[in-house]
C-alpha cells in the first residue's frame, strides 16, 4: 500500500510539474512581452532592423502565406479526403497508398519542406523569395492534417444518411455537397484550424523561401517575412532586439490561442450535432 | 452510390476525387526526387563515405563530415527523450487512470496547449531565460543541455497524449478483472494497463524521436551553433537540422549541396522511424495533436 | 405492380436470402416477416437496387417493374429510385431544413419550379399528416423533429417523387408506442392511394394488423427463403406445415 501511495504521489508531483513548467513560460511570455505590446506595434512597420516600430508588415505578410497556403491545401485536402472516406469501397489499395504517401509526409521535418520548397518553388518553378512559394511549400505541410480531420468528419456521418440519399436517387456529387458536406462541416472547421495554426508557428520552411525583408509585400511574387521568422531573427540575430521579440511572440500565441478556442467551440458543435 | 441520375456529373466528381488523391500521394514523391536531385551533385563528387570521415565541417575547404553534426543530433535527441519520456508517460498515466475527471482534462488541456506553442517561442523562451539559468553567470549557458530540455517541452506533449489515448484503449475488462483481484489503482495501471498499453506508448515514443529529431529552431536558438562532437553538458554544438537551417541562405553550389545531402539523411532516418512506428501500430498522423502544431 | 422472380442475394458468395419469388401489388400491403438474419432486409434491398452499394453484394434473378427487368442492367435504370421509395428503421432526414429535406430529390430529378416545388412539399408533408405541424417552420432543422414526426418527413420525402411503390424496413422499430401508431395508420392510409406497399417487420402482431399480403420467410440450410406467401388472412389462419407455422404461432 506504501508503494501506491509513494507512485501515486510521484504521478502527481510529475503531472503538477509538467502544469507549473507550462505555467511558468506562459507566464514569462506575457511579462516579457507586453511591456512592448500596443496597438503602434501592431499597426507600424518595424525599424531599425526590428529593434524599433512594429510588425505590422509581418502581420499582413503572415495572412498572405497562411492564406495562400490555405486556399490551396483545402480543395486538394477535401477531395482527397472524400475519396479516403469512401475508400473502402472502391480502390482500395489506391486508399491505402495514398494515406501511407500522407503518413511520410506528415514526419518530413519541416527544414526539408524548406530545402524542397526551395528547390522546387523558387529555384525550378522560378518562382524566386515569395509569398507564393512559402505558401505553397506550407499547403504541402499542412495538407496531411487537413486530409486527417476532414476524413474523419465524413466517416463520422452516420451510414442511414448515405443510404437515404441512396434511396433517394440522389447522384454522388448531389449526396456530397448536400448531404455529407454539411453534415460533416463542423470537423472540417477543425481541420482548416488546425492547419492554419500550423502554418502559424512554421518558421525553418519559410526562412529559404518566402523570403526575410520586413517591408509589406505588394503581391504574391513578392518576398515577405512570417511573424515566425521574425521573431527568430530578432532573437538571434539582433541584439537588443529581445523585447520586441517577446512581443512578437506574444501576438503569435494569442494568435494561436484564439485559433484553439476556435477549434474547441467547432468540436463541441461537431459533437452535439452527432448527437441530435 | 446511385450512378444515374446525374452521370456526367458523377464521372467529372471521379475524376477531381482521384486527382486531387494523386496529387496528394505524389507530393512525397516529389519531396524525394527534388532534396534527392539537389544531393546527388555532392553525392558524385564526394562520395558517400566523405560525409562520414571527412575530418571536420569545412564546407569551404572542400571538408563536409556530417559526423559531428549527427551525433549533435543523436545526442540531444537522447538528452530529449531521457526527460520527456518518464515525464510525458507519467503524464499520460496520471491523465488516463489516476487524475479525477476535473483534473485530468485541466491537464489535458495543458498539455495540449504546450503542444501548440511554435518552436520559435520556446527557442526564445530558451534564449532568455534557460540558457543564462544553467549558464549560472560565468559563461553561455547554450550547449546539449539547454538543447535537450528546451527539445524534452516539445515531444512532451506527443509522448504523453499517445500514451494517454494508448492507455484509454485498453479494455475495461482487464482493468475490471485486476480491481476484482484486489489491485489498487496504482499497481493496477503499473502492472496491468501499462503493460497493456505497452504498444502505443512505444509508437508515440518512435514518433516522438522522430519529430526531436526534425526539429530545428527551438534547438537552433540555443545550442549555441559550433560544429563539435557533443562534449559536455554546456558544451556547444550543432545539430544536422540547424547547420541547414543555418548555412542554407549562403550556401553556393557544392556547399548547398551538401545541405541537400543531410537533408536527405534526415528524411531518411525520420522514414525509417515512421515505420518503426506503424510496426507499433501508430501513425503520425494518427496520434493526437501532440502531433499537430509546431515541428519548425 | 412488382414482381420478384428468383431473386438470390449473396454476399461474398453466400446467399442470404434464395429464390425469393413474390408479388407486390398496387393498394395493397405486403407484410414480410420471418425470425432475424433470413435475409428480408436484404431482399427488400435489392428490389431498388440498393444492394449496388455493396461491394461485395451479388443479385441474381429477376425484379419486375411493368414490362423491365431492373435487375438486367449494369446500372440501376434511371429513375428507379423515384417509382421505388425506402424508409429506412432509423428515421434518417438530412441535417438541413424540412423544406430542403423533401426539395433535395426533387430538384435533383429535375423539377425546378419554385413554384411547384412549394406545392409538391405541401402535399407530401399533407399525405403525412405532417403538414399543419410544420407549416410555420418550414426552414428549421429536421433534426429538431421528434423522431415519429422525422420519420414521417422522410415518407413525405419519398412520397414528393411520386412513388408507384414503398418499401419500409422495419419502420418503427425505433419508435414509441404512440409514433409506432400513428406511422402504422399512415401505412394503411398510403395503400389506399394507389401504391404498392412492402413492410419488413418483426411485429407480427404489426403484420397482423397491417398485411393484406404475408410472406413468411425462414432459414433452410443457412440461407433465407421465402417459405409461404399469399393472403394474410389465409397465412394466419391457416399456416402452411414446417418452420412458418412454428413463426406465425407467435402472431396469436
Amino acid at each position: 500500500m506504501k508503494s501506491e501511495r509513494l507512485f501515486a504521489g510521484l504521478l502527481w508531483t510529475v503531472s503538477m510539474g509538467v502544469c507549473a513548467l507550462l505555467v511558468w513560460i506562459v507566464v514569462d511570455l506575457a511579462w516579457r512581452g507586453i511591456g512592448s505590446l500596443s496597438i503602434e506595434f501592431l499597426t507600424s512597420v518595424p525599424r531599425d532592423a526590428g529593434r524599433a516600430g512594429g510588425i505590422s508588415s509581418l502581420l499582413i505578410s503572415t495572412m498572405w502565406i497562411v492564406s495562400t497556403a490555405t486556399v490551396v491545401a483545402l480543395p486538394i485536402g477535401l477531395f482527397s479526403a472524400v475519396l479516403l472516406a469512401e475508400g473502402a469501397q472502391q480502390n482500395a489499395r489506391f486508399a491505402r497508398l495514398v494515406r501511407g504517401s500522407l503518413d511520410m509526409l506528415s514526419a518530413v521535418p519541416s527544414i526539408v519542406f524548406g530545402l524542397f520548397g526551395n528547390a522546387f518553388f523558387c529555384i525550378t518553378l522560378g518562382l524566386g523569395y515569395s509569398i507564393l512559394s512559402g505558401g505553397l511549400t506550407l499547403a504541402c505541410m499542412i495538407l496531411p492534417i487537413l486530409i486527417r480531420t476532414i476524413e474523419e468528419a465524413l466517416r463520422s456521418v452516420p451510414a442511414e444518411q448515405k443510404l437515404a440519399a441512396s434511396a433517394l436517387g440522389l447522384s454522388r456529387a448531389t449526396t456530397l455537397t448536400h448531404v455529407l458536406l454539411p453534415a460533416a462541416a463542423p470537423g472540417v472547421a477543425v481541420g482548416l484550424v488546425l492547419g492554419i495554426g500550423r502554418a502559424l508557428s512554421e518558421t525553418a520552411a519559410l526562412i529559404f523561401t518566402s523570403g526575410y525583408v520586413t517591408r509589406t509585400p505588394h503581391d504574391l511574387l513578392d518576398s515577405g517575412r512570417a511573424l515566425s521568422v521574425h521573431i527568430y531573427d530578432l532573437a538571434m540575430n539582433i541584439p537588443g532586439g529581445n523585447g520586441r521579440a517577446y512581443a512578437s511572440a506574444l501576438v503569435l500565441v494569442l494568435m494561436l490561442f484564439v485559433l484553439n478556442g476556435l477549434v474547441r467551440l467547432a468540436a463541441k458543435r461537431f459533437t452535439k450535432r452527432l448527437a441530435t | 452510390m446511385s450512378p444515374y441520375a446525374r452521370p456526367k456529373r458523377d464521372r467529372a466528381l471521379s475524376v477531381v476525387l482521384l486527382s486531387s488523391a494523386a496529387l496528394a500521394a505524389s507530393l512525397i514523391v516529389l519531396i524525394l526526387v527534388f532534396v534527392f536531385g539537389e544531393a546527388r551533385g555532392a553525392l558524385r563528387a564526394e562520395g558517400f563515405t566523405a560525409f562520414l570521415t571527412d575530418a571536420g565541417w569545412h564546407p569551404t575547404d572542400g571538408e563536409f563530415g556530417l559526423l559531428p553534426m549527427a551525433a549533435a543530433t543523436l545526442a540531444t535527441t537522447l538528452g530529449a527523450l531521457v526527460m520527456a519520456a518518464p515525464l510525458g508517460i507519467g503524464a499520460g498515466l496520471f491523465n488516463a487512470l489516476i487524475a479525477p475527471r476535473p483534473v485530468a482534462r485541466f491537464h489535458r488541456a495543458l498539455v495540449e496547449v504546450l503542444a501548440g506553442i511554435p518552436s520559435v517561442v520556446f527557442g526564445l523562451w530558451g534564449l532568455v531565460v534557460l540558457v543564462p539559468l544553467i549558464g549560472g553567470g560565468e559563461r553561455s549557458g547554450q550547449g546539449l543541455l539547454a538543447a535537450s530540455v528546451v527539445l524534452a517541452l516539445m515531444i512532451l506533449p506527443t509522448i504523453a497524449l499517445s500514451t494517454e489515448a494508448a492507455l484509454e484503449r485498453v479494455p475495461r475488462e482487464l482493468l475490471q478483472g485486476a480491481a476484482a483481484l484486489g489491485l489498487g489503482p496504482v499497481a493496477c495501471a503499473r502492472r496491468v494497463a501499462l503493460p497493456a498499453a505497452r504498444r502505443g506508448v512505444i509508437a508515440g515514443l518512435v514518433l516522438a524521436t522522430g519529430r526531436a529529431i526534425g526539429e530545428t529552431m527551438a534547438v537552433l536558438m540555443v545550442a549555441g551553433n559550433v560544429v563539435a562532437w557533443p562534449a559536455g553538458l554546456r558544451e556547444p554544438l550543432r545539430t544536422l537540422t540547424g547547420n541547414i537551417a543555418l548555412e542554407m541562405g549562403y550556401a553556393t553550389q557544392e556547399h548547398r549541396s551538401v545541405l541537400f545531402v543531410a537533408g536527405l539523411v534526415l528524411m531518411l532516418a525520420v522514414a525509417l522511424l515512421v515505420v518503426l512506428a506503424s510496426l507499433f501500430g501508430g501513425a503520425p498522423t494518427a496520434t493526437s495533436h501532440g502531433g499537430g502544431a509546431s515541428s519548425a | 405492380m412488382i414482381r420478384a422472380e428468383n431473386v438470390t442475394v449473396a454476399y461474398g458468395g453466400q446467399p442470404v436470402a434464395e429464390n425469393i419469388t413474390l408479388k407486390l401489388t398496387c393498394c395493397r400491403v405486403t407484410a414480410i416477416v420471418g425470425p432475424s438474419g433470413c435475409g428480408k432486409s436484404s431482399f427488400l434491398n435489392s428490389l431498388n437496387r440498393l444492394t449496388d452499394l455493396i461491394p461485395t453484394a451479388t443479385v441474381t434473378g429477376s425484379v419486375w417493374l411493368d414490362d423491365v427487368d431492373v435487375l438486367a442492367p449494369k446500372e440501376a435504370p434511371p429513375g428507379l429510385r423515384q417509382r421505388i421509395g425506402m424508409i429506412f428503421q432509423r428515421p434518417n432526414p438530412f441535417p438541413q431544413s424540412i423544406e430542403r429535406n423533401i426539395q433535395l430529390a426533387l430538384r435533383e430529378h429535375g423539377t425546378r419550379d419554385k413554384a411547384k416545388l412549394q406545392e409538391v412539399t405541401q402535399t407530401s408533408l399533407s399525405r403525412v399528416g405532417l403538414w399543419d405541424e410544420v407549416k410555420d417552420r418550414l426552414r428549421s432543422p429536421a433534426t429538431s423533429l421528434s423522431g415519429g414526426q422525422q420519420q414521417r418527413l422522410c415518407i413525405a420525402r419519398a412520397l414528393a417523387l411520386e412513388p408507384e411503390a414503398l418499401l419500409f424496413d422495419e419502420p418503427t422499430s425505433a419508435l414509441d408506442p404512440i409514433a409506432s401508431g400513428v406511422i402504422e395508420e399512415l401505412i394503411s392510409e398510403l395503400s389506399h392511394q394507389r401504391l404498392a406497399i412492402a413492410i419488413v417487420t418483426h411485429d407480427l402482431a404489426q403484420a397482423r394488423r397491417l398485411a393484406d399480403d404475408l410472406a413468411v420467410f425462414s432459414f433452410e440450410d443457412g440461407r433465407g427463403i421465402c417459405q409461404a406467401s399469399g393472403e394474410a388472412e389465409a397465412l394466419f389462419q391457416n399456416p402452411p406445415a414446417g418452420a412458418a407455422a412454428t413463426y406465425l404461432a407467435g402472431a396469436r
